[in-house]
């Protein structure tokens, strides 16, 4: 059986990403849904037409990262939050990661916050590029968060006091 | 004296709505009667996105998609009577409605029932205290009402409703102290899982809650673990401290009505429990009565907006008689949206039911 | 507690007629045509009745009007299930013991 079923947690194996995603300079989508389930918005919102669901809508979405321009409307558009950009080389020492973030306050630009994985366990601290919200994403703020860049592939959620 | 309506809709959840969304395309003097105080069921109270495609409102909260369904009804052709409850059947038309004023006979041309379904219980020791709550009920004070329905709370159930409304409790500020599965896996999907994950609350399957304790209120929970035949394992109980429990463990079809009524009920275990006979557009064995939604079988809102379209379809086009082509092509796009939101291993179950729910007609 | 900053609803609080009401002897505020059960589930209330046959203290559980979990009495009315029921000013809302009685005590 797989682990996900009982943990919650991706398997990364079976997430795509580009190759020599570390040497990457722009941001890109991972796309961390795995499962069969009718939903295909990642596909139909995409302006570059980079993500597809191809056949039943309950096929896994597959992206071709050669057309993705990292506007981010998937990760907005995703009802499961489960798309999330990311840049290894955001500056020349950090990396950065974008993702939905649900919850109010909202952090502030400029403002440090801690690094949660996806077993919620506290891994550093990053700091707020920016925050983006829009009726197209039906309010679902996007958050741009900048680390350590090892900490790229590992960052899905942020707290702060 | 009693008043004459074409097609009376029994429910102002996704399904009756969608119900009257189609049928007002083609006729009027359409009734809606619901107990509640707000139209939308619970539709109104889902303020995640829905999954699907465009054609099923895909990446649109529930909520939102509540306003675009009551903004599209006419006021001319489709009425509304909130805190009424529909209490009778006769055949061959005729409903008994009960609100503040009394007993009312209302005569319909055609019936839709798109009745819901009541949240199931689960036995464990003291599962009456106060704080005990259905997940519905955490959703209708929250997401409804604008009241904080918690401080810590403990969900029992991992299927897609547990892990949502969990997910929702943490945006109104609660605190999750775990979600317990008695199966060995997630039911719901990864994503809604993985949500919960991250934000740091432990999902324990094959964990089950032995009971609830407190001074006339829920103070604690004791867990423990199952074996592979749901046997409890004794010396792995473990207490948590928290003020209210949360059952997500799925729902029961309400079907009172339709049995009353005289249609054909079976129990369908795929889909939840007893639910109604119905053919291909949501016809039950009495000709002129359908049934739409969660009543007909637990699935997903989605799936109860489609069949509410189908049976409005259906409903409009006996008493109007229209364009058969036109008709015709709504309902092959009605099906083929169904068949494409039932593939995958998700929906196995809810399309086994509705396969054998047909068989058992013929 | 009300949700005043939510992520995802706006309540527009300030929009709604806030409404004084009784329960068992005691003032309380709520909103105009929000459910008694609600309201009282505001204000920290909830254990609304005893159950009849074992005398156990009963909650909300489906607040939609379905298990008759709520039923209180109102306005010397028993048995009114309070979760669908809209609150008014001045209502007199009382906890229930077991099936109630029309005399309103």
């Amino acid at each position: 059986m797989i682990a996900y079923k009982t943990t919650g947690i991706v398997d990364m194996e079976l997430v795509s990403l580009p190759q020599d995603w570390e040497k990457q300079t722009r941001f890109f989508p991972v796309i961390e849904c795995i499962e069969k389930i009718p939903c295909n918005p990642c596909s139909f919102s995409c302006p570059k037409g980079a993500i597809s669901v191809i056949g039943d809508i309950t096929n896994i979405p597959q992206i071709d990262f050669e057309r993705c321009n990292g506007c981010s409307i998937c990760v907005g558009k995703c009802p499961g939050l489960a798309i999330f950009l990311v840049n290894p080389n955001f500056s020349e020492n950090k990396g950065a990661v974008i993702l939905p973030y649900e919850f109010r306050p909202l952090p502030e630009k400029g403002s440090i916050v801690r690094l949660y994985d996806r077993e919620g366990k506290e891994i550093g601290e990053g700091m707020i590029e920016a925050i983006r919200t829009s009726k197209a994403f039906e309010n679902t703020p996007l958050v741009t968060v900048s680390m350590e860049k090892d900490l790229v592939m590992c960052a899905r959620h942020i707290r702060f006091d | 004296m009693s008043e004459e309506y074409n097609i009376v809709i029994v429910g102002a959840g996704p399904a009756g709505l969608a119900a009257a969304t189609t049928a007002s395309k083609y006729t009027n003097k359409i009734l809606i009667v619901d107990e509640n105080i707000k139209p939308g069921g619970q539709l109104s109270k889902q303020t995640h996105k829905f999954f699907g495609s465009k054609n099923h409102y895909a990446s649109v909260r529930g909520v939102n998609i509540c306003n675009i369904l009551l903004d599209g009804l006419s006021k001319e052709k489709v009425c509304f009577r909130p805190e009424t409850s529909a209490i009778g059947f006769y055949k061959p038309d005729t409903l008994i409605i009960q609100d503040k004023e009394g007993l009312h006979k209302i005569k319909g041309n055609k019936f839709i029932f798109a009745t819901g379904a009541i949240e199931n219980m689960v036995s464990f020791e003291n599962n009456d205290l106060p704080g005990v709550y259905g997940a519905g009920a955490m959703q209708t004070l929250m997401n409804l009402y604008g009241v904080k329905p918690a401080e810590k709370v403990l969900m029992l159930g991992a299927g897609n409703i547990g892990l949502i409304v969990s997910y929702q409790l943490m945006q109104a500020g609660v605190e999750i102290m775990g979600v317990v599965e008695a199966s060995p896996f997630i039911g719901g999907y990864h994503v809604h899982a993985a949500k919960l994950r991250r934000m740091g609350v432990p999902i324990l399957t094959s964990h089950t809650v032995k009971g609830v304790y407190g001074d006339g209120k829920v103070e604690k929970a004791i867990i423990h673990k199952l074996g592979g035949g749901f046997e409890p394992l004794h010396g792995t109980e473990k207490t948590i401290e928290i003020d209210t429990l949360c059952l997500a463990v799925g729902l029961t079809p309400s079907v009172e009505l339709l049995h009353q009524a005289g249609c054909n009920i079976k129990f369908i275990k795929e889909l939840s429990g007893y639910v109604s006979v119905h053919d291909d557009m949501m016809e039950t064995n009495i000709p002129g009565v359908f049934v739409a939604g969660d009543a007909s079988g637990v699935e997903e809102a989605s799936a109860a907006m489609l069949e509410g379209n189908m049976a409005g379809l259906k409903a409009a086009y006996d008493i109007e008689g229209f364009n058969r082509s036109v008709f015709l092509n709504e309902k092959e796009i009605v099906e083929f949206e169904l068949k494409s939101l039932r593939t995958g291993p998700f929906c196995e179950r809810a399309q086994a039911g509705k396969k054998r729910l047909m068989v058992e007609e013929r | 507690m009300r949700l005043k900053d939510h992520p995802v609803l706006d309540f527009k609080f300030e929009e709604k007629k806030k409404v004084s009401f009784i329960f068992n002897g005691e003032t309380l505020y709520g909103y105009e045509g929000e459910p008694i059960a609600a309201a009282l589930h505001d204000n920290g209330v909830r254990v609304l009745r005893r159950s009849p046959k074992l005398n156990r203290d009963r909650g909300i559980f489906c607040a939609i009007g379905k298990c008759s979990s709520c039923l209180m009495n109102v306005n010397g009315i028993p048995n009114i299930k309070t979760c669908v029921e809209p609150l008014k000013e001045g209502d007199i809302v009382k906890y229930q013991d077991k099936k109630g009685n029309i005399r309103g005590d």
